[in-house]
This record gives structure tokens, sequence and C-alpha cells, in this order.
């Protein structure tokens, strides 16, 4: 179709073997790559040219590697399932090793008081909670604004100089 | 130190509303840790249940997006939040009427408990 974002031409030159910029690098079909490159390739070289075509070959096979791990292809997707006793080995070994971890202090948890506005779980519990008695609600007010009192009289009566010099001939 | 842990979680457990079970796991889903209420789904328990968690935060992870630190499901009768702490996993499971957000909130409170198991699992 003549549409400017139609696979067809696309298609087709895949189908040519034609290599372009859309061709892909890694054959989706068969996705086994070749990683190891014949010896006798290498053969009739030099060493430091074979150790350099090695070298090169290495990095290839990482960027393969790379690109293949970063493809999602679900179908290949292993589904490992542990067999009944693997399984409960490894519970075993947990278990032995959460016995030995060395005891340290698990950091408190954030404890939402502290915030001024948090989600709080159940409201209906604290807000169904049997209030405070009126006395001593009364209590608190009155010692409050007693404390307060005295803390506008705290006054400070200095009998001797504020500033005193020290070392000063 | 065990008994110490799976109190901090039972506390964590109780302390949300609607929250049935919470498991520290492995990646293929082997309990670490473990505390639940009785009326737990037994499904969600499982290792190929949870292990299935590890699969698809790996390939969550590919879409270029960053990687991939929770995943959230909601069922018709529960609801499941994963956590990403790979090598572990921590899987909440909570009624369908739970809080999302307040279960999302309980990271910084597993991230705690999670950072001193990290060396009970093999990397």
């Amino acid at each position: 179709m003549g549409c400017c974002c139609s696979t067809e031409q696309e298609s087709l030159s895949q189908q040519d073997g034609e290599v372009n910029e859309r061709t892909r690098l890694i054959d989706p079909v068969s996705n086994v790559y070749q990683t190891n490159a014949s010896s006798s390739e290498y053969g009739n070289h030099y060493s430091s040219s074979a150790t350099k075509k090695s070298d090169e070959q290495t990095a290839l096979n990482r960027i393969l590697q790379q690109t293949a791990s970063n493809i999602i292809d679900v179908g290949a997707l292993e589904c490992h399932t542990l067999e009944q006793h693997e399984y409960i080995e490894r519970v075993r070994t947990y278990n032995q090793r959460l016995n030995m971890v060395p005891p340290q202090k698990i950091p408190n948890r954030v404890h939402p008081e502290a915030q001024l506005l948090c989600d709080v779980p159940a409201v209906e519990r604290i807000l169904s909670a049997q209030p405070i008695l009126l006395a001593d609600f009364n209590l608190m007010i009155s010692s409050t604004q007693k404390v307060v009192a005295a803390l506008s009289h705290i006054k400070v009566d200095h009998k001797e100089d504020l500033v005193v010099p020290f070392g000063i001939p | 130190m065990a008994e110490e842990m799976k109190k901090y979680l039972l506390d964590l457990m109780n302390s949300t509303e609607d929250v049935l079970g919470i498991v520290v796991t492995d990646r293929d889903g082997v309990p670490i840790l473990k505390v639940a209420a009785d009326e737990v789904p037994e499904l969600a328990m499982r290792p190929n249940f949870i292990s299935t968690f590890s699969m698809a935060t790996d390939q969550a992870g590919k879409l270029g997006m960053g990687k991939n630190h929770k995943m959230v499901c909601i069922y018709g009768n529960y609801q499941v939040v994963h956590f990403n702490k790979l090598p572990m996993v921590v899987t909440v499971i909570a009624t369908n009427t739970a809080n999302t957000g307040l279960l999302m909130d309980m990271d910084k409170d597993i991230s705690a408990l999670v950072s001193q198991l990290m060396h009970v699992v093999d990397i």
C-alpha cells in the first residue's frame, strides 16, 4: 500500500536478503549466535593478530549477549520449577542463616503521629474510642494556663555586671 | 533475631488494615520469612505464584522506563503487591477492599527489614 508507514517494502527487501539500516542484527527466528569462530580461520595469522581477532570476537559476543538479554522474549523464558527436595533444602538453609543473623536493631517504623497530614488506617476505631474525662480535660487546660503564666513571668534579676572583662589590663 | 524479624513483620501486617499476609522470599518463591492470617489464600503464598513476579519484573525492566520496583495486582477477591528487592521478593496479600496506597507505602518499612536479610540469600 502507499502508506508512509507501510512495512511492505521493508519485508520485501528483507526477503531478498538485502542488508540495510532496518535489517535486524539478530535473527529473531533462529535466535542462535555463532559464538565460536572456527580455529582454522585464524590458523595462518600471527599470534598478535589472532589475539586481536579473539578480543574483537569476545567484544562482539558480549554485545550480542547484551542485546539478547535486552530483548523481551516471553516465549523463550524458561519456567524454572523447583524440585520438592530442592525447595525443602533451601528452606532449611534459609532458616539456619536466619538464626545466624547477628542481632541488630531494626529501625523503628515511621510513626504517623510525627506527620501533620497522613493516612490513618482504621479511622473508625480511633473516632469511636472513648473520649477523655471532662475533669482530666479541665485539669490539662488549667495546668497549661498556669505553665504559660509562669513562663511569661520569668524575669532575670541581675545583681552584677552583665559583661565581665577577663584578663584585660 | 529471626523471631524479632517475624514480630516486626507481624506488627506491620496488623497495623495495616485488611492485610492478610506478608511473605519475604527468594526469586524462586522459596520463603525466608512469612506471616499470615488464617484467611490468607493459600494459592498466593505458593512459590510458583510468587516466582512469576521475578520473571515479570525482569522483563518489565527492559521497557526503557527504568527498573521495575513494584507491581500491584488486583483480583476479584484479593489484591497482591509485589516489591522488587532482588535477590528477594516481598509479597503483600490483602483483601480487595484494602487501601492500595497504604499497601504500597509499606515499602520503606519493609526495606528496613530486607536490608538485614541480604546475606541470608545467595547472590
